[in-house]
């Protein structure tokens, strides 16, 4: 699929750590064989916010889901597309959904929209169709009357 | 956290917040819209794990916020909210040395908060928004990575070595950017000095 070259850069993923690394040792039980999702994001205008890693038991850990969620918020507020991807295959999707929604929710942000993917492997094309999507019926939506 | 009892010879880059989300760069580098390619494809093909560190800036004065300088950010109050942030970042790394990676910190060079060689340094800056020209780059460091190197020396642990990428590089500058990030990487892995 071919990604428009007018969408501006107005998105943001929140992705669980194993799409950004899934060649670490921890996640080998997954075996894991995703296209390459950062450059996936780049050439749809999205930026990275990558989860803690599922396997950390933590949901605080590193840039912990609680201050991801409230910078989801604002960057919807701002008027930036935000979406999750997330792993069939793991509890939770590998998103710490209870968490992130529950703090989403806190922030008064509506439930983001979520595109579950086979750990085992899906083509680049689903992600961008997914994103594109999501851009491009962000855009349609009339400006509000000045 | 369970790294993986393989891992003695992997190496983790934690990279500041923009150079995988430049949406959290409050425009500064309009045309940057995803991961920065050079710079993910260098550490991919070095087989480096990537870690994203918080967004400071975000976090304390939100997305929708004016550009910013070293002196206007460098306040008690974000100085604060930068030391709360370090606590989960220092565990994260520990974490990871301990299962035996070689840990490095790769920053946004130019940036008031990020910058590892680099910051933007505008004394002049604040008060009512005026028309400014592009911040300019003097030597030092943003002040989110000068605490998080304090937190980690007031934790009596060594701060991982630390360079830093431009995202505003022209395109002629970038191979000699990649090549000095290659460089720097494999050094910190063999343990040699830069």
């Amino acid at each position: 699929m071919s990604v428009p070259v007018d969408v501006p850069g107005r998105g943001v993923a929140l992705v669980p750590d194993c799409l950004v690394n899934p060649a670490a040792p921890r996640y080998a039980y997954l075996e894991l064989a995703p296209p390459d999702l950062l450059a996936i994001l780049g050439r749809c205008g999205f930026g990275l916010l990558q989860l803690p890693s599922h396997v950390a038991g933590d949901p605080e850990e590193g840039q912990g889901v609680t201050g991801l969620a409230r910078d989801a918020a604002d960057y919807a507020r701002a008027g930036f597309v935000v979406v999750v991807l997330a792993v069939a295959q793991v509890p939770d999707g590998a998103v710490w959904r209870p968490a992130l929604r529950r703090e989403l929710d806190r922030w008064g942000a509506a439930p983001l929209p979520e595109l579950v993917l086979d750990a085992a492997g899906f083509p680049a094309s689903a992600v961008e169709s997914f994103l594109t999507t999501q851009l491009t019926s962000r855009q349609t939506v009339p400006a509000p009357p000045a | 956290m369970e790294l993986g009892p393989d891992a003695m010879t992997r190496q983790v880059a934690f990279l500041t917040h923009s150079l995988l989300n430049p949406a959290a760069d409050a425009g500064r580098h309009p045309a940057s819209r995803g991961p920065v390619p050079p710079l993910v494809s260098t550490l991919r093909d070095l087989g480096c794990e990537l870690v994203q560190l918080p967004a400071a800036e975000v976090g304390h004065l939100g997305v929708r916020r004016w550009w910013q300088s070293r002196e206007m950010l460098d306040t008690p109050g974000f100085r604060a909210h930068c030391r709360r942030l370090a606590g989960p970042v220092l565990r994260q790394v520990e974490q990871f040395r301990a299962a035996g990676y070689d840990a490095v910190v790769i920053g946004a060079d130019g940036s008031p908060s990020c910058g590892v060689r680099t910051t933007a340094g505008e004394a002049g800056w604040g008060g009512r928004p005026t028309e400014v020209d592009d911040p300019v780059p003097v030597a030092g460091q943003g002040v989110w990575i000068e605490v998080l190197r304090a937190a980690f020396a007031d934790a009596g642990l060594t701060f991982p070595r630390a360079t830093g990428f431009d995202i505003g590089l022209a395109e002629a500058e970038v191979p000699r950017a990649v090549h000095e990030l290659r460089r720097f990487l494999r050094q910190s892995a063999t343990g040699l000095a830069v």
